[in-house]
């Protein structure tokens, strides 16, 4: 899936995470470029133009939220931070700060193959005419241009919430999508404090949608964060 | 009023309790302040001329004077014994720590060492016999290394979890929200573990939102699971189930994870919840600490954590969690449409 051009900025000053990652990325067919500091980062996002950021919180020079404000104040390079467990408000105020998706260490390849490849869909999506492509993963198919939800070959009806909370997760399908986001982007701005509305919805999505919504297969909750739509 | 029948020096030993009191609960400084204001009062009150802090008997001033002095120093001795009383207290829970840390030290130590050497040595004969191993040998091998990483890795999250519970820096943060999506969570992120077992999932639909800390609980199900999946063969069930409790209004939700494993043995119910305790049945190799990261976790909710022996066989680990406050609205839009009829931006 992944295409030979696309160019991957690794910020990282570990080296033993470097070379796993270098060995991974461009076995997958990247290609591939280091920084070792936060500011050699920003300032090679600006010569190198990648295609995606990945990003280690834990740099010696610059803090990591530091580097995604320097980024986003003229970029909008898809970012992936790399992250410990067990900080959910810091993954916010990252992900409030622009970032795209975090990862949690130890990760395998495999998850964050997945995560560069939802990154890099996502902006790709930024052009208008590949936006409303139909979405599907599993059994779920889901035609934002004409408003329709299957299951297999079954229509699906969704209260008007419930489709806009679909939808939202559709754009963002793949990433990680938090539940103040979701709360602007389908209830709007009055509901900020509201944050049951998003679980109760996310239930009642569930319980349409997913064969066995106790033990879900696309609409992953990310504890003390958000939620994520499965892509593969 | 009392004053002709009770001496001066009587009605002090009235006061003397409650100057005992206050140097016990508040300290020197404000059993100072209870000794010359029980005085004064004493003077104001009982002593002629009344109502006045005149004194007209040189006796009487004396008794005053000794009623503070006594006064003063039972505050004094009171206090000195409250502070000795703490610092022994201090000093035993220091000792307790310390033991604790010893025997967190040498079981920490045991347990990282197990995994690492797996990963160590798997490695290591994977590089050195390269030309020497076929394919399927060496995938072996470093599937072997990958498993082992990963329980290392699960060793440090429960480590590191107990340090903050036990040094209070856990932070809880609750939000109202579905039991459902805990339970959901957590059965996400041991997906790949729990791929070939059969899990069954009993939760009610009309179970009410709970006031919980998510990342917290999914913790206490994850480390519930884990032990399930460690100690019973792989094709024994799994179940997990909740009820709601309280009638009309439910004060509290009752989880349980029950498995059909070797169970507790007699007595194991209670003493499994201890710090690096592993149960008297074959160990699947732990720190014996998620349990009590279990039970730490619950406590903090508010609610509580125990085991049972199922009589048909098999171990059940129930907590509850209690339902306080007022269970936030939602308004349900009124008429469902079919999503096609709604305008969207």
């Amino acid at each position: 899936m992944s295409n030979p051009q696309q160019t991957i900025l690794l910020i990282e000053d570990e080296l033993p995470i470097r070379r796993f990652l270098r060995t991974s990325l461009i076995g997958n067919g990247y290609h591939l470029v280091e920084a070792v500091t936060g500011r050699e980062g920003v300032q090679m996002t600006a010569s190198v133009r990648p295609d995606c950021i990945i990003l280690d919180l834990g740099l010696p020079d610059m803090d990591g939220l530091e580097v995604v404000r320097a980024l986003r104040g003229w970029t909008q390079t898809p970012i992936i931070v790399l992250t410990a467990r067990g900080q959910e408000q810091d993954k916010i105020a990252l992900l409030d700060a622009g970032t795209d998706d975090y990862l949690t260490k130890p990760f395998s390849v495999g998850e964050l193959l997945a995560r560069i490849r939802a990154a890099l869909r996502h902006s790709l999506q930024a052009q208008p005419e590949l936006r409303d492509l139909p979405f599907q993963v599993g059994q779920l198919r889901v035609n934002l241009a004409m408003r329709q939800v299957f299951i297999g070959d079954d229509e699906v009806h969704l209260t008007p919430i419930e489709y806009r909370l679909l939808s939202t997760l559709v754009r963002h399908a793949g990433k990680v999508v938090t539940q103040h986001q979701l709360l602007r982007e389908v209830w709007g701005p009055e509901y900020a404090d509201a944050v049951h509305y998003v679980r109760v919805y996310m239930q009642h999505l569930r319980h349409k949608l997913e064969a066995d919504p106790a033990r879900p297969a696309y609409f992953i909750t990310e504890p003390g964060v958000g939620y994520r739509l499965r892509i593969d | 009023m009392l004053h002709p029948f009770f001496n001066i020096s009587d009605l002090a030993l009235v006061y003397l309790p409650g100057i005992v009191l206050v140097a016990s609960r508040f300290g020197r400084g404000p059993s100072v302040l209870a000794s010359c204001l029980s005085v004064l009062a004493l003077n104001f009150f009982f002593t002629q001329p009344y109502f006045t802090l005149f004194v007209d008997n040189p006796r009487v001033v004396l008794t005053l004077v000794v009623i503070l002095l006594v006064a003063l120093v039972i505050s004094t001795l009171t206090t000195r014994t409250h502070e000795q009383t703490d610092a022994a207290q201090r000093a035993a829970m220091q000792v307790e720590t310390e033991r604790l840390r010893n025997s967190l030290l040498s079981s920490v130590s045991h347990d990282l060492r197990t995994p690492l050497a797996g990963v160590t040595g798997a490695l290591s004969s994977t590089l050195e016999g390269w030309q020497m191993l076929d394919d399927s040998t060496r995938i072996d091998l470093i599937q072997n290394a990958y498993d082992e990483s990963e329980r290392l890795s699960r060793l440090l999250t429960n480590l590191l979890e107990m340090t903050r519970l036990e040094a209070g820096g856990l932070t809880v943060r609750k939000e109202w929200q579905p039991m459902e999506e805990v339970v959901g969570a957590a059965l996400t992120r041991l997906e790949t573990r729990l791929r070939d077992r059969l899990i069954t999932v009993n939760l009610p639909p009309d179970l009410p939102l709970v006031p919980l800390d998510a990342v917290l609980i999914e913790q206490v199900l994850l480390n519930l699971l884990e032990n399930a999946l460690k100690h019973t063969p792989p094709a024994a069930q799994i179940s997990i189930s909740a009820i709601a409790v309280g009638a009309p209004q439910p004060t509290a939700i009752q989880m349980t994870v029950a498995d059909r494993g070797l169970g507790l043995r007699p007595g194991d119910e209670w003493s499994i919840f201890e710090k690096f305790n592993r149960g008297t049945q074959p160990s699947g190799g732990g720190t014996g600490l998620g349990l009590t990261i279990c039970q730490g976790i619950v406590r903090v909710h508010g609610g509580q954590i125990w085991a049972e022996r199922r009589p048909e066989g098999g171990a059940a680990f129930i907590f509850t969690l209690p339902i306080s406050g007022v269970p936030p609205r939602v308004e349900l839009e009124t008429e469902p449409s079919p999503c096609g009829e709604e305008d969207l931006v």
